[in-house]
C-alpha cells in the first residue's frame, strides 16, 4: 500500500471500518512511513479536539421566547379560523341572495322591450345615397341608375317596406345635385 | 416523562401536550444551536434559526412520520433553514461585492511555547474556513457525533459521499493547522526540519 492509498483510508482506519486485509496492509505501511504516521496522529488529534470544543447554547430565555411565539401563532391561527368561517358563510349568503334576486326579478327585466336602434330612412335618402355613389367616382351608367331608382320607387305602395330600408354606413349628403319635385336626380 | 424515548415524547407533543413540547425543546435546543452556530457563528441569527426550526417542528407535529429518526427530521429542518440563510447571505454578499475580499488565514500564535489548549481556538477558526458541504459533514460527524447513515439522510447524499467529505475535511483542517503543528513538533519532539516540510 502506498502513501496515497493510506491517506484515503486513514479516517476509516481510525473508525474501524476497514477489512482485516486492508488493516494489515495499512499497518505494514505505517511501520515504515513516518509521514503517514504523523498524518494519522494529526487526524486523531483533530477528531479528539473537535469532540472537546466548547458547546454553544442559546440564551437562558430561549424556551420562554419560543413558547410565547407559539402562543401568538396559535391565537393568530384561531382568529384566522373564525374569520375564515365568517367569510365563508357571508360569501354563501351573498351568492344565495344574488341567486334569489335573479330568480324573482330577472325574468321581468328580460321581458321589457328595448327600442330598436335600426336606422330607417325614406326612399328619398336612398336616392341621395345612390347619387352620391355617382359623385364618389364609381362608374355607374345612367341606365343602371334609372333602374335602381325604379326599383326603389316600386315599393312606394307598400308603406312598411319603405320604412325598413337601411342607410349605407358611408352616407354623405351629396353636394351639387339638383332634384325636381318628384325626387328624380338631374345631372 | 423525563425518561421517555424521543418517539414516545413526540407522540405526546403530537397530542398537544405543552409540557412534552417544552421537554422536547430542552432535549434538542443545545444540540441544534451548537450545530447551527458552527455553520453560522452569530448568536442572534443562530437563535432565530433555532426558533424557526422549533416552530416548524410544532406546526408539522402531526405530519411526522415515525419511519425516520426524530433527530434526523429535526436536523434536516434546521439544515434547510441554515442553507436558506446562507443562500440569502451569498446573494447579499454578491450584491455588495464583498466576495472580492478574501478571508484572513489563521494567524500563528506569537507564543514560542504553545500550550496544547491553544489548538482549540485555532481548530474552531479552521472549521469556519472549511468549504460549506465539508463543514456540514465535519460538524455533524466530529462535533455532533452523528452516525454516517444519519448524516447521509440529513444531507441527502450517499453514505460514501459523506465519508469522503469528512475525510477531505479532516485533511484540509490538518493542512491549515500544519504550521502550528510543525512549531509544536519542533519544540516538543525536535523533529528534523526536512520531515516537517510535508
Amino acid at each position: 500500500m502506498n502513501c496515497r492509498k493510506v491517506s484515503h483510508r486513514l479516517s476509516a482506519y481510525i473508525e474501524g471500518n476497514l477489512s482485516p486485509g486492508e488493516i494489515s496492509g495499512l499497518e505494514e505501511h505505517l511501520k515504515t512511513c513516518i509521514i503517514c504516521q504523523r498524518k494519522l496522529a494529526d487526524i486523531k488529534l483533530i477528531i479528539h479536539t473537535s469532540g472537546q470544543l466548547e458547546r454553544q447554547a442559546p440564551g437562558p430565555h430561549f424556551t420562554n421566547r419560543l413558547l410565547c411565539a407559539i402562543n401568538q401563532l396559535n391565537s393568530f391561527s384561531n382568529v384566522f379560523k373564525v374569520w375564515r368561517y365568517r367569510l365563508t358563510f357571508s360569501g354563501i349568503a351573498f351568492v344565495a341572495a344574488a341567486g334569489l334576486t335573479f330568480f324573482f326579478i330577472g325574468p321581468q327585466i328580460s321581458s321589457i322591450q328595448t327600442p330598436s336602434t335600426t336606422v330607417k330612412a325614406p326612399v328619398k335618402s336612398i336616392i341621395k345615397a345612390d347619387s352620391n355613389r355617382v359623385y364618389d367616382g364609381f362608374p355607374v351608367s345612367g341606365e343602371a341608375l334609372k333602374r335602381d331608382l325604379a326599383l326603389h320607387e316600386q315599393p312606394k305602395s307598400d308603406s312598411t317596406r319603405q320604412d325598413s330600408i337601411m342607410l349605407p354606413k358611408h352616407y354623405v349628403q351629396p353636394v351639387g345635385i339638383k332634384k325636381n319635385k318628384k325626387d328624380k336626380v338631374v345631372f | 416523562m423525563d425518561k421517555l424515548s424521543d418517539r414516545d415524547l413526540f407522540k405526546k407533543v403530537a397530542e398537544d401536550d405543552e409540557r412534552a413540547f417544552t421537554l422536547f425543546v430542552d432535549r434538542y435546543k443545545n444540540r441544534l444551536y451548537n450545530f447551527i452556530f458552527r455553520i453560522i457563528p452569530e448568536k442572534e441569527t443562530g437563535e432565530d434559526i433555532l426558533q424557526e426550526t422549533f416552530l416548524r417542528v410544532y406546526n408539522q407535529r402531526k405530519n411526522y412520520s415515525p419511519d425516520y429518526a426524530l433527530s434526523t427530521w429535526v436536523y434536516t429542518i434546521a439544515l434547510n433553514l441554515v442553507r436558506s440563510e446562507l443562500r440569502k447571505r451569498k446573494l447579499r454578499r454578491f450584491m455588495s461585492l464583498d466576495f472580492l475580499k478574501e478571508e484572513a488565514d489563521i494567524e500563528l500564535p506569537d507564543n514560542t511555547n504553545p500550550e496544547p489548549g491553544i489548538l482549540k481556538p485555532l481548530l474552531e477558526k479552521a472549521i469556519k474556513q472549511l468549504p460549506g458541504e465539508y463543514r456540514l459533514a465535519f460538524v455533524l460527524c466530529d462535533i455532533e457525533r452523528l452516525p454516517y447513515s444519519e448524516i447521509a439522510e440529513i444531507m441527502r447524499v450517499p453514505v460514501g459521499t459523506v465519508k469522503s467529505r469528512i475525510n477531505r475535511a479532516r485533511s484540509i483542517l490538518r493542512e491549515k493547522l500544519l504550521p502550528y503543528k510543525e512549531l509544536n513538533y519542533e519544540l516538543s519532539k525536535g523533529f528534523p526540519q526536512a520531515l516537517c516540510l510535508y
